[in-house]
């Protein structure tokens, strides 16, 4: 019988004024609280530590249990005793993006000059910006080098801009199931998940705090989202054309199918647990993202980076963020002699893979922070 | 360790830099890593296998090096090795033109089909032997699309201008020196196209 792993979410303040976080938009924010979490121990030299970052959806919780929960952390399959990134070796840390709604600064934060949630006076934030903040968690925390930088999807993006922004501040980095930059179809889908907030009358403008949130436009968004999590085959897999609690067709548009039943359980516990503006602000953080934007090519992006460790991982049927995009880093990382490992797991589970092939994932990944560990050791 | 690898990793200078298409393992990376401090990487298209050379420390690209290859600028690597690949892969003259163009020195290692086994084989019994290249695999199971021998081989290294800077002929795991085509199961080469 496995241990359970209690864990509780910390809280780190800085940026105070006149010290703001100068943003890319060219904005100030401060003061900024990061949620963070950390498991494992800090070893002497401080040589052991890992960043895990989240997905658009995610939070610092990302393993183990809070005292009271039924369910551990959204990576618990991943991060643990004994597991992939394994806590008895190694000290993970996981924190809350800024613009987020668990724990860190964000839209639903209070903004200081105000006194009131900042709502669309939160200014817009990049996944530079989120990488910035998270520097200032790690320069708090005393580790000057992070062993491995670690994360799926949006949190693949903050690998990549860790490896780009901060390359002397990282040995190895591990981007799944991601991009170096959204493209077209990336961007549609979130342009629509936006539109379905903000086209709710409950959505006022972002001032809806403390009266009834845009729930039906948040849980839509979340309907479009989790379509592209998954793909043609699972979903086929998993709910074919069968019928949710009825015999027959039922002539009417009430949910006929166990597929829009499952949607809209998704949609509506979603809207229990997210902030509907921090859904627009991260959205539009993530189409912003373009790693080579400022350096003119995804090469020269990666030009400092020579001296990390890359392991990239994409998925077979992820049609989000389909291999071709994993390539792409690749082929630029290569092109400047960095040494990258790329393995594209036969899986279909879609982009969602990263958060459920956890066996495979943990067979590549384990081996490839040992030997990254072996060699400072 | 197989007698095959002891040849390419006496053909092989320390601390060089190495890519091994179709690193299949890593077995033979790993070897060279540890006998001779390279700086290796492998291609490989199996994923399964690419997750094995992960397990052994390997750096390895999963994915099909007819479609990589091309992409790699000039002299990137000191040594390319193709171990018993070749008469596997779909367009081989793409591969060898562009392995001569990415690395200094080519190893070459293949089956060889000329052997009088297999001649005998056909000869007797008007079939295609089972057993090529050490595998037992019937005409429709094999991998090995571009069967060859080692006259083919050195033939086509001529026709190109390819220099071949050392020879080495194996039956099983003995050095062959009299008419390898014929007693040699086992061809390696080291080749170049660099004056």
């Amino acid at each position: 019988m496995e241990e359970v792993y209690y864990v509780e979410t910390q809280y780190y303040t800085f940026a105070h004024p006149p010290n703001e976080l100068v943003l890319e938009s060219g904005e100030k924010l401060g003061p900024i609280t990061l949620a963070y979490e950390t498991y494992g121990e800090l070893n002497k030299d401080k040589t052991n530590a890992i960043l895990i970052l989240h997905a658009l959806s995610g939070d610092a919780h990302v393993a183990g249990y809070h005292r009271g929960d039924r369910k551990p952390g959204w990576w618990d399959n991943m991060v643990g005793p004994g597991k992939a990134f394994d806590t008895n070796k190694y000290f993970v840390i996981c924190s809350n993006v800024i613009g987020g709604c668990k724990g860190s600064t964000g839209p639903s934060s209070i903004n200081p000059a105000t006194g009131r949630p900042y709502g669309l006076d939160f200014p817009v934030i990049t996944i530079k910006d989120m990488v910035n903040a998270q520097r200032y968690l790690i320069d708090y925390l005393g580790i000057e080098k992070l062993l491995c930088v670690a994360g799926g999807s949006m949190g693949g993006m903050q690998v990549l801009q860790w490896t780009v922004s901060y390359p002397e501040r990282v040995r190895s980095a591990i981007p799944i199931a991601t991009a170096s930059r959204n493209k077209a179809m990336q961007i549609a889908f979130n342009e629509v998940g936006r539109q379905a907030i903000m086209s709710d009358p409950n959505w006022n403008r972002g001032d809806y705090y403390g009266k009834t949130p845009p729930n039906t436009g948040l849980a839509i968004a979340r309907m479009v989202g989790h379509i592209t999590y998954l793909s043609e085959e699972s979903m086929e897999y998993k709910f074919g054309r069968r019928l949710r609690q009825k015999e027959k067709y039922g002539y009417d548009f009430s949910i006929d199918f166990e597929v829009e039943s499952y949607l809209h359980y998704q949609g509506v516990s979603f809207t229990q647990r997210f902030d509907a503006n921090s859904y627009l602000y991260i959205t539009k953080a993530i189409d912003y993202f373009d790693l080579a934007n400022g350096y003119g090519s995804l090469f020269e992006a990666f030009s400092n980076s020579t001296q990390i460790k890359f392991l990239v991982i994409s998925f077979s049927s992820d049609w989000l963020y389909p291999p071709s995009q994993s390539k792409e880093i690749v082929r630029a990382l290569e092109a400047n002699g960095i040494d990258v490992t790329y393995r594209e797991i036969e899986s279909s589970y879609g982009h969602d893979a990263f958060l459920l092939e956890a066996e495979e994932q943990t067979r590549i990944i384990s081996s490839f922070l040992r030997y990254v560990y072996e060699e400072i050791r | 360790m197989r007698k095959d690898y002891e040849i390419i990793k006496d053909l092989i200078t320390d601390n060089s830099k190495v890519l091994d298409l179709g690193c299949g393992n890593g077995e033979l990376l790993a070897y060279l890593k540890k006998e001779k401090n390279i700086k290796g990487k492998g291609i490989e298209i199996n994923g399964q296998r690419v997750s094995e050379s992960i397990a052994r420390g390997i750096t390895v690209y999963q994915g099909d090096m007819e479609e990589v290859l091309p992409e790699y600028p000039d002299k990137a690597y000191d040594y390319i090795i193709i171990s018993q690949t070749l008469q596997e892969i779909r367009n081989p003259e793409l591969v060898l033109k562009h392995s001569l163009r990415v690395a200094r020195f080519v190893i070459v290692s293949f089956p060889n089909f000329g052997h009088w086994k297999v001649r005998f084989y056909i000869l007797c019994r008007g079939r295609i032997p089972p057993n090529i290249g050490g595998f037992n695999y019937t005409w429709h199971e094999t991998p090995d699309v571009h069967p060859l021998s080692i006259r083919d081989f050195e033939d086509y290294c001529k026709e190109r201008s390819i220099r071949i800077v050392k020879a080495h002929y194996l039956n099983e795991d003995r050095e062959v020196n009299i008419s390898p085509n014929f007693f040699a199961t086992l061809g390696i080469y080291m080749i170049t196209q660099s004056s």
